[in-house]
């Protein structure tokens, strides 16, 4: 398995995929990359690109446990096959893909479709050797400014609901306290203006 | 109906997804939840303990398929967090909430950092506005409000008479703090740090210390408290 790259790329390119909207493998991939280009081992793959996996997971499946979960089983499959001659953005472009795979399983696995799906042609370049692109598919940025605009959407009790929930990450109890309402009320609330924000436009979102 | 509601409260409550078969309505609502995460960009930065333990995982499995041989301890290098998080804290600054960058910190524009600009800067903006950020009935003594205008996230708070308003954003990597309101200061979510209300700098796990937080200007003004921030930048 020592060119599990090319061969996990083969085997999982369309299939495993949601979608099969993966980005078509380009045969420069195969080309040896110069060394300045290239991670020496597997603990500088690991060390600069686990805060990314991790936030990009994270983005996609809104909770602490089942992001860290879901990175190790990105790194956990895609280390072991990883063949180091290759550029660091292929690399990188390597375990965005092998994400995209463990995320679509996941996914299937707990509710039977996928939820959120990571779209790796809205992926930032990956420069060979440049600083690490933004550790979320489409940029951390951008996500968090596309909530902004849901929230900022709401009317005033619906959007602070969310804001202590989400962004604030205060317990229910803690924002039930902030709003100056019950805890029942405040768990009516946060729902009423979840499902308020799901059904807002698309352009709101 | 059940299943879809856990779904949706394990993201309110950052636990683990059950499994089950929700309803195509509730899928909507699952990921309207999980998009709204993405509004802290500081809420996805892995814990410290996480990547240590994992990097061990790798190591245990890695390094011994591929050197069976030797019977040496696996090295494990640690790395230090702030390397680890050098992108990370990039894009929770670059949010458009965390707008207090250089050049409204110091009015030079010169590229000189947070920390160079002394203890607790006050934010002075070339362009600024008043705006109300919470009914001034909102704020007991001692007690911090957080508000976020389109240019700065931050907190304002009251002792005694006097009103104070902070930079929201951690003067180290620019993550978002959070209100700690058991203990009265502002938590670092990516790192071990934290900041008084009023700005210092109590405590870190770094290696130099945190500038303190930048003072915004705050006032109130009939029945609002109201901060002084920049404009929008075009």
């Amino acid at each position: 398995m020592r060119e599990g790259l090319m061969a996990k790329e083969d085997e999982e390119g369309g299939g495993a995929a949601p979608g099969g909207d993966v980005a078509p493998i380009r045969p420069a991939l195969r080309a040896v990359a110069p060394a300045g280009d290239r991670y020496a081992d597997w603990r500088e793959v690991y060390d600069d690109n686990v805060v990314r996996i991790h936030r990009l997971m994270y983005a996609k499946v809104g909770n602490r446990p089942d992001a860290e979960d879901l990175t190790a089983e990105v790194f956990l499959a895609a280390l072991g096959p990883l063949r180091l001659s290759v550029s660091r953005g292929e690399v990188r472009a390597y375990l965005l893909r092998t994400a995209q795979t463990v995320l679509a399983s996941f996914w299937r696995r707990r509710l039977g479709c996928e939820v959120t799906t990571i779209d790796l042609t809205a992926a930032p370049p990956l420069e060979a050797g440049g600083p690490a692109p933004a550790p979320d598919d489409d940029g951390g940025g951008r996500s968090a400014r596309r909530a902004r605009r849901i929230l900022d959407a709401l009317p005033d009790r619906y959007r602070r609901v969310l804001e202590l929930r989400f962004v604030e990450g205060r317990s229910v109890r803690d924002s039930a306290q902030a709003m100056g309402v019950t805890v029942a009320n405040a768990k009516v609330l946060q729902h009423r203006a979840l499902r308020l924000a799901a059904s807002l436009p698309e352009e709101a979102s | 109906m059940r299943r879809r509601r856990r779904a949706v409260d394990a993201v309110f409550e950052d636990q683990a997804i059950q499994a089950g078969r929700p309803e195509p309505g509730d899928v909507d609502l699952l990921r309207t939840a999980i998009e709204l995460r993405s509004a802290d960009p500081g809420a996805g930065v892995p814990r410290e303990e996480f990547v240590d333990s994992l990097r061990d995982r790798l190591a245990a499995e890695l390094d011994a398929g591929s050197s069976t041989a030797s019977a040496a301890p696996v090295e494990i290098r640690r790395v230090p967090r702030r390397a680890l998080l050098a992108g990370a804290g990039a894009v929770a600054a670059g949010v458009a909430g965390v707008m207090l960058d250089r050049t409204l910190l110091g009015g030079s524009g010169n590229g000189e950092t947070p920390e160079a600009a002394g203890p607790s800067a006050e934010i002075e903006p070339i362009a600024g506005t008043w705006v109300p950020v919470a009914p001034a009935a909102a704020l007991a003594d001692g007690g911090a409000q957080r508000f976020s205008t389109p240019t700065v996230v931050g907190f304002v708070s009251q002792e005694g008479n006097e009103l104070r308003a902070v930079s929201g954003a951690c003067t180290h990597q620019g993550c978002l703090l959070k209100l700690n309101v058991d203990a009265g200061r502002l938590d670092c979510p990516c790192h071990r740090t934290a900041f008084a209300l009023d700005g210092r700098t109590l405590f870190h796990q770094l290696a130099a210390a945190p500038a303190p937080l930048p003072h915004l200007k705050a006032r109130r003004a009939g029945d609002q408290i109201e901060v002084f921030v920049p404009t929008e930048r075009t």
